[in-house]
C-alpha cells in the first residue's frame, strides 16, 4: 500500500511541476521587460489639424524593436490624454510595457483588455507616473480603427483622473469616407462618390512592397467573383512611384479595377497608418467601415467584407 | 489486489508522463531568416499572416533584423507550411535555424 501512495506522490508531484513550469514560461513570456529600459521616443514629423496634433514617433520597445507609431493628441499643452496607433506592431506583444517602466510620466491604458480599464487600474497607473504626467493609450490590431470605443474610453479617462479626451474630429474623419476625384493609370476621372451603393476597398499599395504585389492577384479573384455582389476595388500606389512600372504591373497580373497613382496626401486623407498594402472599407453608404493593414486575409473578407456584400443597396 | 492496483497505478503513471513529455514536446521555436524585408511599412503582413496560420502560438517578425521567431505547435504545422506562409506574403524565407 505504502508503494502505491509513493507512486501517487511521485504523479501528482510531476504535475505540479509541469504546471509551474508551464505557469511561470507564460509570466516570463508576457512580462520579461526591462523595467529600467527607455522607452526612447523620437519624433520624425508632426501634422496639426483641427485642434489635434499627430506625431510621427518610433520608440524602443524590447520585443518589438524599433516600432513607428502615431501619437495624436489634442494641440493645447499641459496634461493630455492621447491614442497611440502603432504602424508597425499588429500583436499584443508590447502591451505590458509601459506599466514595468514605472516611475515613467507615461501612462499607458490597455483599450483591449477590460480588465485593465477600470478606474482603480487608473488610478494606480496616475499615481505610479511622474510628473508631468502624460497618458498615452494605445490599441493594437484591426480594433485600432474602432474609434468610437477609444473616444469612450477617453472620455472616462477625463472623468477618472481628470485628463481631457481626444479631439472627436479623428472620430468624424473616419466615419464618412473623403470625396476625392482622381485620374488612373489610363487618364478616367475615378469619383469616389460615382460607387456609392457598392461595397468599395480602396487599396493601397507600391510596386516595390513585396505584400502589395502578392496581394494583388486575390484581389483581382475577388473582383472578378464579387463585381455582381457590388463589389468595386480601386488601387491607388504610395510614392515613391512610376507610371510605366504601375503600368507594367498592373498588366502583368491583369488588373481588372482602376489604378490610381496616389500621393501621401491622398493617403493622408483615407488613413494616418503607414502600413502597406492597407485596404480601405467603405460600405454602400459611403462610410467607412473599416481599415485592414496588410495582406487581407481570406477570413477577414469573409467577416468583414462579406456582410457588407450580402446588405441590399439602400 | 494488490498487484492490481499496483498495475493501474504504473498504467497511470505512464500515461501521465508520457503526456507531459509529449505537450512540452509540442511547442517548438524556430528564426526564419526572410530575405528582401527592407521595407518596415510592409513587414507587418508577415506577421500578420503567420499569426493567423492555425498552430502559430507567437510570431515576432523584425524587418530590422531580416526575421522571424515563431513559436508553433509542431503537431499542427511544421517549419515547410511556415516557411510557405512567409513566402505567401512575397518575402523569401531563407534559412532557418531551430532553437
Amino acid at each position: 500500500m505504502k508503494k502505491i501512495w509513493l507512486l501517487l506522490l511521485i504523479v501528482a508531484s510531476c504535475h505540479a511541476t509541469f504546471a509551474q513550469k508551464q505557469s511561470i514560461d507564460e509570466l516570463r513570456r508576457v512580462f520579461d521587460y526591462d523595467q529600467n529600459a527607455s522607452l526612447d521616443i523620437k519624433e520624425v514629423g508632426v501634422i496639426n489639424r483641427n485642434g489635434v496634433r499627430i506625431h510621427d514617433i518610433t520608440y524602443a520597445s524590447p520585443k518589438s524593436g524599433r516600432v513607428t507609431a502615431y501619437l495624436v493628441v489634442p494641440a493645447e499643452k499641459g496634461r493630455f490624454a492621447a491614442v497611440v496607433y502603432f504602424k508597425t506592431v499588429v500583436s499584443l506583444d508590447a502591451i505590458n510595457y509601459v506599466a514595468h517602466a514605472a516611475p515613467t510620466p507615461l501612462l499607458f491604458q490597455f483599450a483591449r483588455f477590460e480588465r485593465y480599464f477600470n478606474e482603480a487600474s487608473m488610478r494606480r497607473y496616475a499615481a505610479t507616473a511622474s510628473e508631468p504626467k502624460q497618458v498615452l493609450w494605445y490599441d493594437t490590431g484591426h480594433e485600432l480603427n474602432d474609434l468610437e470605443p477609444l473616444i469612450d474610453r477617453a472620455k472616462c479617462l477625463q472623468r477618472y483622473i481628470g485628463f481631457g479626451p481626444i479631439a472627436p474630429i479623428l472620430l468624424r474623419s473616419l466615419e464618412q469616407a473623403p470625396q476625392v476625384v482622381l485620374k488612373d493609370i489610363d487618364g478616367r476621372t475615378v469619383r469616389l462618390s460615382d460607387y456609392k451603393g457598392k461595397v468599395v476597398l480602396i487599396n493601397f499599395w507600391a510596386t516595390w512592397c513585396p505584400p502589395c504585389r502578392a496581394e494583388m492577384p486575390d484581389l483581382v479573384r475577388l473582383q472578378r467573383e464579387h463585381a455582381n455582389h457590388g463589389l468595386q476595388i480601386i488601387g491607388i500606389t504610395y510614392p515613391p512611384e512610376r507610371k510605366d512600372r504601375v503600368q507594367r504591373f498592373a498588366r502583368s497580373i491583369k488588373v481588372n479595377y482602376p489604378i490610381i497613382l496616389g500621393t501621401r496626401e491622398i493617403r493622408a486623407r483615407f488613413s494616418s497608418e503607414e502600413t502597406l498594402p492597407l485596404t480601405v472599407v467603405i460600405d454602400r453608404d459611403g462610410k467607412v467601415s473599416d481599415i485592414i493593414s496588410g495582406i487581407l486575409l481570406r477570413e477577414e473578407f469573409d467577416e468583414k467584407i462579406k456582410p457588407l456584400l450580402m446588405q441590399k443597396e439602400r | 489486489m494488490l498487484s492490481r492496483i499496483t498495475s493501474l497505478v504504473v498504467g497511470v503513471v505512464l500515461v501521465l508522463t508520457l503526456g507531459v513529455i509529449t505537450a512540452a514536446a509540442f511547442t517548438k521555436t524556430v528564426t526564419i531568416k526572410v530575405a528582401g524585408m527592407k521595407c518596415s511599412k510592409c513587414s507587418a503582413s508577415v506577421s500578420k499572416a503567420l499569426k493567423a496560420t492555425e498552430g502559430v502560438e507567437e510570431a515576432e517578425v523584425s524587418s530590422e533584423k531580416g526575421e522571424a521567431v515563431i513559436k508553433y505547435d509542431d503537431q499542427k504545422l511544421n517549419e515547410a507550411k511556415l516557411r510557405e506562409v512567409i513566402n505567401s506574403t512575397g518575402f523569401k524565407a531563407a534559412e532557418e535555424k531551430g532553437q
